[in-house]
Formats: C-alpha cells, structure tokens, sequence
C-alpha cells in the first residue's frame, strides 16, 4: 500500500493511504487517511475487512498502536469500517468516532473493546494532541447519517464519499485534469447521493472553510483550484438518479 | 491463550516487524548516500585513500544487502499478517459455529458438521502456513543481523585507512567511519525490536 504525505508542519502530520498494488481486483480501491499530532494518532475510514493487513503495516511505520487513539467512520459502509473487529484486537483502548444512528450497525462488524463515540447530527469538534479537527455534517451523501473530517490548520478536508472516483490502481494521488475525471466520478454521484437539498446545504457549508485540500475516500485528491472546480461541477449535478448512468 | 488472541497477537507482532524493518531500510537508504559521497571523498583524496575507495562498495553492499532484507520481510510479514488476519477469522467462525443450538436427532447437526470440518481443516492449514512462514521470517532477520555484524569491521577498518590519508581528509573519512558505525548500530537495533515482536508467539 503507498503512502502520501498530505501535510507536515511541526508534529502536526496527515498521511494518506492507498493505490495497493496487492489489492485483489474485485475489491475497490479506497483512501484511507491518518493524522498525527503530538503522539495521538486518528485513523480516518479505516478500511474494509480485506485491506487490514496492509493498512496495519502500513500505519505501524509512522505511528505506534499506543498512540492510535481514535477511529473516525464517516458511515457505516463496509468499505469504510468492516475491519473494525480486527482494529478491535489492536486497539483495545481506543475510540470510535461515528454518527450516533450507525452505532448498533457497526457494532456488527464486531466491537469488544473499543468504546463508541456518537457524533450528534449536528457535528462537534475532536481535540487531537493540540490540533482542532470538526466533524462537518454530510448527511445523505451519500449515507443518511455521515459526517466529513475538517482540519482548519491543514486546510484539509476529508469528504467521504463526495468527490469519490472509480480510478486507476495506478493513477495519480491528486486529480490532475478536472474535466478527465468527471466521467470517474458523475455516475456515482448521481446514483449515490439521493438529495438534491442535502448537497447543495453542503456545498454551502464547505463553502465557508478554508479549504486546500479535498480528500475523497475513493480515487484522486483535490487540490488547490481543483476544489472549486469540483464543488462547481457538484452544485450543477442534478443527483439522485437511478436510470441516468 | 486463545486460538483467536493467538491470531490477533500475530497479525499485531508481525506489523510491527515489518515497521521496525521500514525503518531500517530508511537507514540504510542514507548508508547508500553516505557510502556514494565516501567514494567521491576517497577519489578526491587520491591514492593516500585509495583502500578507502575499496571500503566504499563494501559499504554500498552492506546498504543493498539490509534494503533487500527489508524488502523481503515486508512482503513475508504483509502475507503473514493476511493469513493470521484468516486466521483470526476462521476461529471466531468456528467458535460461533460451536454455539449453534441443535434439536436432538437434527438434521441441521448433519449438514453443519462437514462445514464445521472443512473450516476447521482450513484453520490448520493455515496454523501451518504461519508456523513455516514464522520460521522463514526469524531466518531472515538473524541472517541479516548476522552479515550486518560486518558493520562494525568496516567501521574499524576505515578509521585504520583514514589514518592513512592525507590529513586534510582525514577528518571527512572518519566521519564517514562513524556514520556507517551508527548506521549499523541503528540497524540492528530495530532488528533486535523486530526479533522480540517475535519471541512469544507459539504455533
């Protein structure tokens, strides 16, 4: 599995994960992200059940079990969360950050030892060491309750689902040409994200950060100018669509 | 210990191998760099450091030697941590599948047995995959540390060939002699972390 740093100031870091060479075909291909400040570690959308070797030695070089505190799931989607009852062996005293209504879901994927934390639809702020990261609300996009990672000194955005594209294995970490990526990337948007209301409220709403980067759990990074262009072409797609592929 | 905390210990222990061996990698990625700028050092300083030269590419070998290590327990530990990942799963299946309440007389009883055999077969078979790809994985580590002894020789030796130099280079080329006996002692510290990541688990 690679991995990318996103952002390094002091021991404020964010890593990201993914691009597994090793990663069986049929399963597709994720980002998984991990930020560190001040010996506490976040795992963001850790990953399905099949990517947890990978992704667990693949942490291990930047961190240490101990200082991974916290698991975030965005929602409770397979491919997001389903190695949970194995991070659950590694990591015996740490957290589940997750919307609240997904707690007695998740807990199917197997959850002895790590605690629950609900996230109010509303959102809330997480101290990580000395950094503030926000649970922004994303709800409906494309799960009814879900949540994105903001990080106000990284400038990063961590949107989930929204923004995800059906890449390469081999393609570039960040979108390098907006208008190539879009057929990766209307499909699913249309198909996935039921709610017209509940997308353009969150394009309002992240219209307000500072955003640098944009970082979607499947496929190319967004970065810089790409975020606008990516937020635009977002506020004219009509989603919610089940025939239109 | 249960069969499922065995697992769980293994794909845990054997991450952290493959983290202590990325680690050493990254230091033997600076031996190479060090190793390269002693070459072009020794060229500078002429035939008074002409040994030293030869010291260069024992250096570069021992530096390709520990990347190649690490290249090769990476992959061991990834498959291993997938199997013991199975592993764990396997157990945790079988152990649900034991709790199933039968009626007496049942026929559910009789077609849950040849599952119950064929995922149980599975599980041995990969307590056997773990066990021999255990003992492939302690080989290569002690094989490493063994030929990084080499380390400190080199060390030793350079210092002897920089005293030989002229003494304006004198003072680079022991620098160099201390940075590759850092480098090795660095090494085979994280060898000796991943070795006992190792020593407790029993298959």
């Amino acid at each position: 599995m690679k991995a990318i740093s996103l952002y390094h100031k002091g021991n404020h870091q964010w890593l990201c994960f993914g691009r597994d060479p090793d990663k069986d075909e049929k399963i597709i291909d994720t980002n998984q992200y991990m930020i560190m400040n001040n010996g506490q570690s976040i795992i963001l959308d850790p990953g399905g059940i099949e990517l947890f070797s990978q992704m667990l030695t693949s942490v291990l070089r930047y961190t240490t079990l101990d200082e991974i505190t916290a698991l975030f799931a965005s929602h409770q989607d397979p491919d997001i969360i389903s190695s949970l009852g194995l991070w659950d062996q590694c990591l015996p005293k740490a957290k589940l950050y997750s919307p609240y209504i997904w707690e007695s879901f998740l807990t199917h994927f197997g959850m002895n030892n790590i605690q629950f934390h609900g996230i109010p639809d509303e959102g809330s702020d997480y101290q990580l060491g000395n950094a503030k990261l926000q649970f922004v609300p994303a709800h409906y996009l494309h799960s009814s309750g879900n949540f994105n990672v903001y990080d106000k000194e990284a400038k990063i955005l961590m949107s989930g689902d929204i923004g995800a594209a059906l890449d390469e294995d081999d393609a570039p970490f960040f979108v390098e040409d907006f208008d190539a990526h879009i057929p990766k990337m209307e499909f699913f948007h249309r198909r996935w994200m039921p709610s017209n209301k509940a997308k353009d409220d969150w394009i309002a709403s992240v219209r307000k950060l500072d955003i640098e980067i944009m970082a979607p759990q499947h496929g190319g990074l967004f970065k810089g100018e790409m975020v606008e262009k990516f937020l635009n072409w977002f506020e004219r797609l009509d989603v919610g669509i089940a025939q239109n592929k | 210990m249960s069969q499922e905390n065995n697992a769980a210990d293994t794909f845990i222990s054997v991450a952290q191998v493959a983290s202590e061996l990325f680690k050493a990698q990254s230091i033997a990625e600076e031996l190479s760099i060090t190793s390269k700028n002693a070459r072009a050092l020794a060229v500078r300083a002429g035939s008074t450091a002409a040994g030293f030269n030869e010291i260069t590419r024992f250096i570069e070998g021992l530096s390709k030697l520990t990347i190649e290590a690490a290249r090769s327990v990476n992959i061991i530990a990834i498959s291993q941590t997938k199997i013991a990942a199975n592993l764990f799963r396997t157990g945790g299946f079988l152990q649900r599948l034991s709790r199933v309440d039968y009626h007496p007389d049942d026929v559910q009883k009789n077609e849950i047995k040849p599952i119950f055999v064929k995922v149980d077969t599975n599980r041995k078979l990969l307590e056997r995959r773990i066990s021999s790809s255990l003992r492939e994985l302690i080989e290569r580590l002690d094989e490493t540390k063994m030929q990084l002894r080499a380390t400190q020789v080199v060390s030793v030796v350079s210092r002897v060939e920089a005293s030989r130099a002229s003494e304006d280079f004198q003072d680079s080329l022991n620098s160099v002699a201390d940075k590759v006996s850092s480098a090795g002692s660095r090494i085979n510290a994280h060898l000796e972390t991943a070795r006992k990541h190792l020593t407790h688990l029993q298959y």
